[in-house]
């Protein structure tokens, strides 16, 4: 009876190899309980892996107390010199040997010795680690052409990742850190792409993630550069999602461009256009009627520095708007000295203000209109845009008539009070308004500061004597 | 006069009374912190673990350290006080919010060092905290403004991984914006 005798066999060789596997695993178990090393994965050969392990055991015990990863991650590459290695590529940082891809990875204790490649396996270890005196999960595989920098070799202990700092910080470059991708939501367009450009995984994390493409800031340096083109391109990214758009200042953006980027993404409910000047108000207008036309998204809208609108243009954007809120809410009043705080401007708008500018009670044409926060106006409606009812800059009070106007170096208005509290040039006595602060000309060797115009005049010309 | 005055004490009592309720936080390396329930609800995590029933004894946070955790709840513990102080609308118009002395805490308590401002920004975002995630990253995305994409590297110690040919792909694909 053949087959049976072969049936026979089979299951025989079938049952010695299980037992050797056993026997193996068993050994390696024993093995690893010796030296006290848990693997938490490895492609390495079994061999291979023994010989780092007692390599690094032999380091471990030699070393004083303190646990020094470099000196143990050179040790590791020394013994594991014998590998013979051809050129590592990129993307899979691992290397050929003998024509079989092996990837080896320790972690380390510092940060800074993460490979991009590992991140995952980062946020994989991240939970609680077992107190064992060492814990060897990867090598990363060094390219002996290329110098020590490449080298990765890393150990990780018992602590938890996080505790980095209580070590000395070796300040190495290595990959970004896992904070810096939580951050990416945070920023604006043009810091968005440099950080792209950084590394390759942050350029795989800025470019794959929806969610930092659904709310687009562009200020300077980007706004004058921003073609139509462009923006389509960067809007399409959201895939018709896009939230808020914030275009401050993008004078190239024409009204086509921006009614066709709308009609892609018709859920935005903020968007921001303040000195746009390549707009037109029916352009606006084009834009808003689209947005409210089907959910009625849009909540906020910022049109200030549009040039032309006039009023039956704002009443119909206005009429946009009450068609989405039925109730009659008096909206907050806008307050002079506030319009420069990031709040105002584009981060958390004010969620009371539905549209930036209005028509002025006192020339009836459309522009952005402030409410006064002196006491005394609050009564009486001193409400108007800032060409009819000069204010202050620092605190955003109506400049009386009476009281003469204080000279500053930005030439901005000032109250007596404010003017009173703001440094001096030390030169001509004219302050600069916290907005333009950066202005003043810090000498050395004596405090205070000057202002532009009386450094172009005595300190440039004078030189030496200055720094 | 002198009655008004004494209800007043009286009830300011009666509030230090009602929130004695106190949980601990225990950090990965094993330090406990005995806190507030209301300072500790700060974190939805944690409030979440409380809801559900499972915090008995004390609450694990094995990916935050002892030096992360004191600061995570010296801020919960200052906001908490500040948002019973203030009315309900934080955000009145007439506070200019550079005179708002809680940003000025804020300012002062993100200067730190790089590395621990990074683990804040995690341990925020485990602990699921809005207020200080925000704050924190919106720290780290101001030092990150205007900055080339060396520049950046530089400042926070990263290195380079980019291929030549990769590498010139990625800045042909963004020149517009950095010419």
């Amino acid at each position: 009876m053949e087959g049976s005798a072969e049936e026979e066999l089979e299951r025989r060789s079938k049952f010695l190899s299980s037992l050797i596997q056993k026997k193996k695993a068993i050994e390696q178990e024993d093995q690893h309980d010796y030296l006290n090393v848990r693997v938490r994965a490895s492609d390495m050969p079994l061999a291979l892996q023994n010989r780092a392990f007692r390599c690094a055991r032999d380091h471990l015990d030699s070393m004083p107390s303190k646990l020094d990863s470099k000196r143990l991650a050179l040790a590791l590459k020394k013994a594991m010199e014998f590998v013979h290695v051809k050129k590592a590529t990129r993307e899979r940082g691992c290397a050929a040997i003998d024509g079989k891809r092996e990837v080896i990875k320790v972690l380390s204790f510092y940060k800074a010795y993460v490979t991009p490649l590992s991140h995952s396996y980062f946020e994989f270890l991240l939970p609680i680690l077992k107190p064992t005196d060492m814990e060897i999960s990867h090598v990363v595989e060094d390219n002996r052409n290329e110098d020590m920098q490449d080298s990765q070799t890393l150990l990780s202990s018992k602590s938890c990742v996080s505790s980095q700092n209580e070590y000395t910080q070796e300040v190495e470059p290595g990959p970004p850190h896992e904070s810096l991708f939580l951050v990416l939501a945070y920023l604006p367009l043009f810091e968005l792409l440099a950080m792209s450009e950084v590394c390759m995984s942050l350029r795989d994390a800025v470019h794959n993630d929806v969610l930092l493409w659904l709310n687009i800031i562009v200020e300077r340096p980007l706004s004058s550069r921003l073609s139509d083109g462009i923006l389509m391109k960067i809007t399409s990214k959201a895939s018709g999602r896009l939230k808020t758009l914030v275009l401050i200042n993008c004078e190239k953006i024409t009204d086509d461009g921006l009614q066709l980027v709308i009609r892609k993404n018709p859920h935005i409910n903020k968007l921001f256009l303040p000195e746009c000047t390549g707009l037109t108000p029916e352009g606006v207008i084009r834009a808003v009627k689209t947005l409210s036309e089907n959910h009625h998204g849009l909540e906020s809208l910022r049109i200030h520095g549009i040039y032309n609108i006039k009023k039956d243009h704002f009443d119909t954007i206005r009429s946009y708007f009450q068609m989405k809120l039925p109730q009659h809410q008096r909206q907050q009043p806008i307050l002079f000295h506030h319009r420069n705080s990031p709040k105002f401007r584009n981060e958390e708008s004010n969620p009371m203000i539905d549209i930036d500018v209005d028509i002025c009670p006192k020339c009836n044409n459309v522009s952005m209109v402030y409410d006064c926060p002196r006491e005394t106006c609050k009564k009486k409606s001193c409400k108007a845009c800032n060409l009819c009812i000069p204010r202050c800059e620092e605190c955003g009070e109506c400049i009386i008539e009476s009281e003469e106007l204080e000279a500053t170096a930005c030439g901005d208005n000032l109250c007596s009070n404010c003017w009173l509290q703001l440094p001096k040039c030390n030169f001509c006595n004219q302050p600069y308004c916290k907005l333009h602060i950066n202005h003043q000309h810090r000498l050395s060797g004596s405090t205070g500061f000057v202002c532009d115009a009386c450094h172009v005049k005595f300190v440039a010309t004078l030189g030496a004597c200055y720094c | 006069m002198a009655s008004s005055s004494t209800s007043v004490v009286v009830s300011n009592k009666e509030k230090e009374n009602k929130n004695t309720k106190k949980v601990t936080l225990k950090s990965s390396d094993g330090e406990s912190f005995e806190v507030d329930e209301s300072v500790a609800m700060e974190s939805q995590t944690i409030k979440h673990i409380i809801e559900d029933g499972c915090a008995n004894n004390e609450i694990p946070l094995p990916n935050v350290t002892s030096g992360i955790l004191s600061r995570v709840i010296e801020y919960c513990k200052k906001h908490k006080e500040a948002a019973g102080e203030s009315e309900p609308s934080v955000t009145s118009y007439t506070s200019n919010s550079t005179t708002n002395p809680l940003t000025e805490w804020d300012t002062e308590f993100v200067k730190v060092d790089q590395n621990t401002l990074f683990d804040l920004i995690l341990a925020a975002n485990y602990l699921d905290i809005k207020g200080l995630l925000d704050l924190t990253c919106k720290t780290v995305a101001d030092m990150m403004k205007g900055k080339t994409p060396q520049e950046i590297r530089e400042t926070f110690h990263i290195k380079n991984d980019y291929t030549p040919e990769e590498e010139a792909e990625v800045r042909k694909e963004n020149q517009w914006a950095f010419e």
